[in-house]
């Protein structure tokens, strides 16, 4: 018998864990949230290591950015060339700290319309893959992030935090396939659920046919997944599909955050549908 | 020498782990994909070490990726998996000291992971995007992982030197 498995190694080994990994992918399909205490180790791990490799990023587009503008005025302004690569230099590190002071005040404003309470993360990492929509933030546990809390931005509803270590979190995007929120038409009051779809943007779903959709109609939260606070902005309809014989109706909707931009969110820590903030049509 | 060739190959592994979750998601908006270099490893790893060990390793590697990458937790390490069975199968054939046979494995390897993530999207495990946009995408990302097949050896190779395995 010990021979046995000693000769067959390998083949045992491999065929283990293949069955681990098959157990592990069936198990924990169409989950939302995780909890693996590996999945934590790794992400708390790569935090520190994220963050820098973010900043290093910024820091080299923010030159980059210096020495573009600086090429687009060398024809004007060549007797300043010298003086102008300088002082690009510094307004590209000045605009960097302005645009963070712009956004940070933005979230500070928008923090008494969410009647929770919210932690401000900065976002520090992409989906390593880029098949799935996700991001990650430097704030955990530590700092009260849980797994399945609301993930938002002054534009809109931005996600919900899929795996939460002690330092940092991955949070899923309401762009991801997996992602689902139940929305409201602004206007109309039609109920829907939001989807991430694969090219990145999202659909509202479920919509009954009955109900008179239009091009740039918002669709906020309803409140009733008993995730995100009630009346945030999720999108605006880009289209609608009205084919078929179905009961219901399908829209595309174009996201109210830019998620390529996006550098901080705010998280909720508690309770989280409260109070609807009013949010007024544009 | 054998010890020092797989430190040389955990050494690469955590560079290429440090690459794949920190720079090259940044590379999605501007190629349309994200390539993925662990693919390479695990090739590299089943061609290289056939065995118990490099399965373990591969499974780490696999479980890594899924805790940086996609919702189902088990994802990435099943596919990298298979990808590991299938090049340790063709390990007595194909030679790992150049990145040209490489460059060719990576991509067929790549080529039959994208067919098992459609699958397993195709049978709603994982979620439900459109398979075939599933296939598409893994299609594009088994060219990019097999255009920078010869940097990961690059790295192996750098580990090699510095663990003196050479």
């Amino acid at each position: 018998m010990f021979d046995f498995l000693r000769r067959n190694r390998f083949p045992l080994t491999l065929a283990l864990l293949l069955v681990i990994a098959g157990g592990l992918v069936l198990s924990r399909s169409g989950n939302r949230v995780r909890n693996d205490t590996l999945g934590r180790l790794f992400l708390d791990g790569m935090a520190p290591i994220m963050r820098v490799a973010t900043e290093l990023t910024r820091t080299v587009a923010g030159v980059w950015n210096g020495i573009t503008g600086a090429f687009q005025l060398r024809d004007q302004v060549r007797f300043l060339r010298r003086e102008l690569r300088e002082q690009k230099r510094e307004v590209a590190r000045l605009g960097e700290l302005q645009l963070e002071n712009e956004r940070l005040r933005k979230l500070l404003s928008f923090r008494p319309e969410v009647e929770t309470e919210v932690v401000t993360a900065r976002v520090v990492g992409a989906d390593a893959l880029g098949l799935s929509r996700s991001l990650a933030i430097d704030r955990g546990t530590l700092d009260g992030v849980r797994k399945g809390a609301a993930v938002l931005a002054p534009e809109g509803v931005v996600g919900q935090v899929l795996l939460a270590g002690r330092h940092a979190a991955r949070v899923l995007l309401i762009t991801d396939h997996n992602s689902g929120v139940d929305g409201i038409v602004q206007r109309t009051r039609a109920r829907g659920i939001v989807e991430g779809a694969l090219g990145g943007g999202c659909g509202l779903k479920f919509v009954k046919r009955t109900e008179r959709l239009e091009v740039g109609d918002l669709v906020v939260t309803s409140g009733m997944d008993g995730i995100f606070p009630k009346g945030l902005p999720i999108g605006r309809i880009a289209s609608i599909d009205k084919r078929g014989q179905s009961l219901f109706q399908y829209a595309t909707v174009e996201p109210t955050v830019d998620f390529g931009r996006l550098e901080e969110v705010l998280v909720a820590r508690g309770s989280p549908v409260r109070l609807p903030p009013a949010i007024p049509e544009q | 020498m054998m010890m020092a060739s797989a430190l040389a190959t955990a050494w690469a592994a955590v560079l290429v782990l440090l690459v794949q979750t920190t720079l090259l998601p940044y590379l999605r908006p501007i190629v349309g994909v994200t390539p993925n270099l662990v693919l390479v490893l695990a090739v590299y790893v089943g061609l290289r070490y056939p065995g118990a060990l490099g399965a373990l390793g591969v499974f780490m590697l696999g479980y890594f990726l899924d805790t940086f990458a996609g919702t189902t937790l088990g994802f990435q390490t099943l596919g990298l998996l298979l990808v590991f069975a299938i090049a340790s199968l063709a390990s007595s054939t194909v030679r790992t000291d150049s990145g040209g046979p490489l460059v060719v494995v990576v991509f067929a390897a790549g080529c039959f992971d994208a067919l098992v993530e459609a699958l397993l999207f195709g049978l709603g495990i994982g979620g439900t995007p459109p398979w075939l946009q599933v296939l598409g995408y893994g299609l594009g990302q088994a060219a990019s992982a097999a255009l920078l097949a010869p940097f990961v050896l690059r790295l192996v190779f750098w580990g090699e030197h510095i663990f003196g395995a050479e």
